[in-house]
């Protein structure tokens, strides 16, 4: 943990300048699609939500999928030992299939498991850079592997949230997996993943920002069932959208002008820390 | 295991798709795998008896056409 944090800080250092120099990440407003007063309006009016019926719908498809294909497999396993010869390369290539489509399955139902983790915790206050911190150490492997530059920039003032700490937690590993892998193909640009902490009127807004290859559709990316991943969930960003509006908050995409995605999540302040 | 037939598998899940592949190879069938109703449509079909397994809800209307069709 030490060891982030000195490297971040050491890392951002020179970079802070040239991020103070902009207010904000350049965005293309012509591919934003919803202003963020909108957004702001539609928080007041609406109210704090359960989990939908859209994202329950997808919890039941995503493992449903792969226990449909664990019972085919199985049944499949069965008759290659019944044959006279086992076709042992067959038999094999399923088990295979079946341990794999168990383990997406039980990575579901993790990734599902704490949106329903409420309690005594849902109103504790939450620090962003701890969080932020943990994510990233938690990344680490990733974040090596991809070659990925970090960069952080927190304002101190507005770094405590209330909130569930393990929602939140979700919701930052989800966005930063996504920019990490987004850059996966990127030989071109740098590969930087910039985080920037900073108010907003009551609110905190935590901006995510990669140099990956970008998204065609702002609001498509948070239907439950699509995902623009060769496999795994599409119901990833629909869930980070739920834990951040049950926080009376705001999440959404936007289109950087050059190249990349900026991933926003708006939290009200904490009222009695701020 | 003699071969008992052609069946045509279309589904865009893939591991819907290749796990009704398995099944179906293992109990003996001849079994083609079609990841969209598109390709399925295009693919040349044997003068020989056929069975179809097709996913309706491909998430375009071609679902639904290959049924008409």
């Amino acid at each position: 943990m030490d060891k982030i944090c000195g490297s971040l800080q050491e890392h951002s250092a020179g970079k802070w300048n040239s991020l103070s120099a902009c207010d904000s990440f350049s965005y293309d407003h012509g591919r934003t699609s919803r202003s963020y007063e909108t957004l702001m309006a539609n928080s007041v009016a609406r109210p704090c939500p359960s989990v939908s019926l859209d994202v329950a719908a997808a919890i039941v498809h995503e493992i449903s999928q792969p226990l449909t294909a664990i019972v085919a497999n199985a049944h499949a396993a069965d008759h290659y030992l019944s044959a006279d010869h086992v076709d042992l390369e067959a038999l094999r290539a399923t088990i295979r299939s079946i341990l794999s489509d168990s383990l997406d399955a039980s990575q579901t139902i993790r990734d599902t498991s704490v949106l329903f983790r409420r309690g005594s915790t849902d109103d504790a206050p939450v620090d962003l850079l701890s969080a932020i911190n943990d994510v990233l150490l938690q990344l680490d492997s990733k974040i090596r592997k991809y070659a990925i530059n970090t960069y952080l920039f927190i304002d101190d003032a507005v770094r405590i949230v209330a909130g569930n700490g393990l929602q939140l937690r979700q919701v930052l590993t989800n966005l930063m997996t996504n920019a990490i892998e987004s850059m996966e193909e990127n030989c071109e640009w740098p590969r930087d993943m910039e985080i920037r902490v900073s108010g907003e009127g009551r609110m905190v807004l935590i901006e995510i920002a990669d140099r990956g290859h970008g998204i065609v559709d702002c609001e498509k990316i948070f239907d439950a069932f699509f995902s623009t991943k060769k496999a795994g969930m599409g119901m990833g960003l629909r869930i980070c959208r739920t834990i951040i509006e049950a926080h009376k908050g705001r999440l959404w995409a936007s289109a950087r002008c050059d190249r990349g995605t900026v991933l926003t999540f708006a939290l009200p302040l904490a009222e009695k820390l701020a | 295991m003699s071969a008992r037939g052609i069946i045509f598998v279309v589904d865009d899940e893939v591991r819907i798709l290749t796990s009704l592949e398995n099944l179906l190879t293992a109990v003996g069938y001849q079994v083609r795998p079609y990841d969209s109703a598109e390709v399925f449509l295009a693919a040349p079909k044997p003068e020989v008896p056929c069975c179809v397994i097709l996913d309706l809800n491909l998430g375009t209307p071609v679902g639904w056409m290959c049924n008409d069709n």
